[in-house]
């Protein structure tokens, strides 16, 4: 059974975290399927959904956290989830969306820190190399729109087409958003970024 | 270096890892069952009736064994075993569903066994209490609330098997119905600090239908006469519970019988003659009434009128 919004991404990471089920059609091609149950939503986009949070949050604890709650909404709205034509859109936007909440309450915490005179340590990205930890924490510091397109693009793969769906914006905007998005972190990170890009 | 590529290196990393930690995430099973418990935290939230309260003062003992015991009543407490603050004035009220996952796992809890996959088998009695507090007392130093000296009741095995899922991933629904009926202790427990009861496993079908509507009102907060229009009552989705009352010294009988009004109120319920002790719960109402009918051949309908607390 295939699961729509469960593109392959590169080098077929698709197909192994979703046990091969996933065929090749993008959101915007995606056919007609039966509905998935909850449980098949959950085992095929977790693996995804972690990643995309951890690349947002820097912090997998947290990560993990939040992929629980963004299905543990889907859980509370299933029979409204259920009937959707992509469920895991509706499931992204839900932790897009925490993801942007606690940002804004790290960022509150940050201020009271500031004022009684103390610091925020910051999380450690244990395992991987230097380059892509510098690469994500340069992506979290963008503006939050930016950096969710950027975390769709390059961590899930995703086209701008199913970025737009994702995020209910045109997908226009979402090229712009991009754009920018690089511009900026090529300038951060003394990149080299082609213009003509995606 | 080239932005797309250290772009694309990054996401592959992290898509692989995730996946390798992917198992650190709960199972499907255990994510559905944690939203079970979040949705009676909720309802206690969101209405008038104050349901967690009850669900931290349920204990299911016994589970995988030849018998299990369900223990209602006493102090209520949350998961770290703390007391449970009553609220000031909340009644606090819950209906305790016995149900088996779809695996088979009997489990207790509060709230909609069909939306959490689950087929009921025995559905405890709404118990309620209420406390009212004076008003100098601040809020953060409320009493435990108390439903009651606990009862312990148990149920032979074999009461709560599911179908069996026809695929290993499917989950076990039990039929959409307006009407139940539901094996339960009796509503009121013999003297003695815990009782154990066991359940006749078909309570008797009734030749009376009674119909009726379950409305909640007041609607608006200043009531005019006559009404004005909008703020007629509104039928409500209910939880009807049928408690056959019998006269002092009788065998009690250990069951009761419910029925679930549609979203216009309605409903339809099956009774055998005698008396009945009628009452209703719903999240759309704060406290519907108790009514002792007598059923007879003649009877057809009764309505029943809940209060929003809205004046």
């Amino acid at each position: 059974m295939e699961l729509a919004l469960s593109r392959p991404v590169a080098g077929d990471r698709g197909a192994e975290q979703t046990g091969g089920l996933v065929g090749d059609a993008s959101l915007s091609q995606a056919t007609v399927q039966p509905a998935p149950t909850f449980e098949q939503l959950y085992e095929a986009e977790r693996a995804s959904m972690l990643a995309l949070a951890t690349a947002l949050t820097g912090q997998r604890a947290i990560a993990e956290e939040l992929v629980q709650e963004a299905f543990l909404a889907a859980h509370r709205h299933w029979r409204k989830v259920s009937t959707m034509d992509r469920p895991g859109a509706w499931v992204r936007r839900v932790l897009l969306n925490q993801c942007t909440s606690r940002r804004r309450r790290l960022l509150v915490e940050a201020r009271g820190l500031v004022r009684l005179g103390n610091e925020r340590h910051a999380p450690v990205d244990g395992g991987r190399h230097g380059d892509t930890v510098a690469f994500w924490a340069e992506v979290r510091a963008l503006p939050t729109r930016q950096a969710q397109v950027v975390a769709l693009y390059y961590g899930e793969d995703r086209s701008t087409a199913d970025i737009a769906e994702i995020l209910e914006m045109a997908e226009g905007t979402v090229r712009a958003q991009l754009a920018n998005a690089r511009r900026s972190l090529a300038a951060r990170m003394g990149a080299d970024v082609e213009e003509d890009q995606p | 270096m080239n932005l797309d590529d250290l772009g694309r290196r990054a996401g592959a990393e992290l898509q692989a890892e995730a996946t390798a930690g992917a198992d650190g995430l709960p199972s499907a099973a255990s994510l559905t069952r944690q939203s079970g418990q979040r949705r009676g935290a909720r309802m206690a939230a969101g209405s008038f009736l104050a349901v967690a309260a009850l669900a931290g003062a349920v204990t299911l003992a016994g589970a995988g064994d030849s018998s299990q015991e369900l223990a209602v009543g006493g102090p209520g407490a949350d998961d770290a075993g703390r007391d449970r603050p009553c609220g000031r004035g909340v009644e606090t009220r819950a209906t305790v569903i016995i149900a088996a996952d779809a695996d088979g796992t009997v489990v207790s809890f509060v709230g909609d066994a069909e939306a959490e996959g689950r087929t009921p088998c025995i559905v405890a009695p709404t118990t309620s209490t209420t406390t009212e507090l004076p008003s100098t007392i601040p809020d953060r130093h409320l009493p435990p609330c108390d439903i009651g000296s606990p009862t312990t009741f148990a149920f032979a095995p074999g009461e709560c098997i599911p179908t069996a899922p026809s695929t290993s991933t499917s989950i076990v629904r039990p039929p959409s119905t307006s009407t139940s009926t539901s094996i339960a202790p009796p509503p009121s427990p013999p003297p003695g600090p815990s009782t154990s009861t066991t359940w006749p496993s078909q309570p008797p079908a009734g030749p009376v239908t009674l119909r009726g509507r379950v409305t909640a009102g007041p609607v608006c907060a200043v009531e005019q006469v006559p009404p004005a229009s909008g703020c007629a009552d509104i039928g409500i989705v209910a939880n009807i519970t049928f408690t056959p009352v019998t006269p002092p010294g009788a065998v009690v009988p250990q069951y009761f019988l419910t029925a679930t009004s549609e979203a216009d109120g309605t409903y339809e319920r099956e009774l055998s003659v005698g008396r009945w002790s009628i009452t209703a719960a719903s999240s759309q109402a704060m406290s519907c009434p108790t009514t002792v009918l007598d059923v007879t051949a003649s009877t057809t309908t009764f309505d029943i009128r809940c209060d929003t607390g809205i004046r």
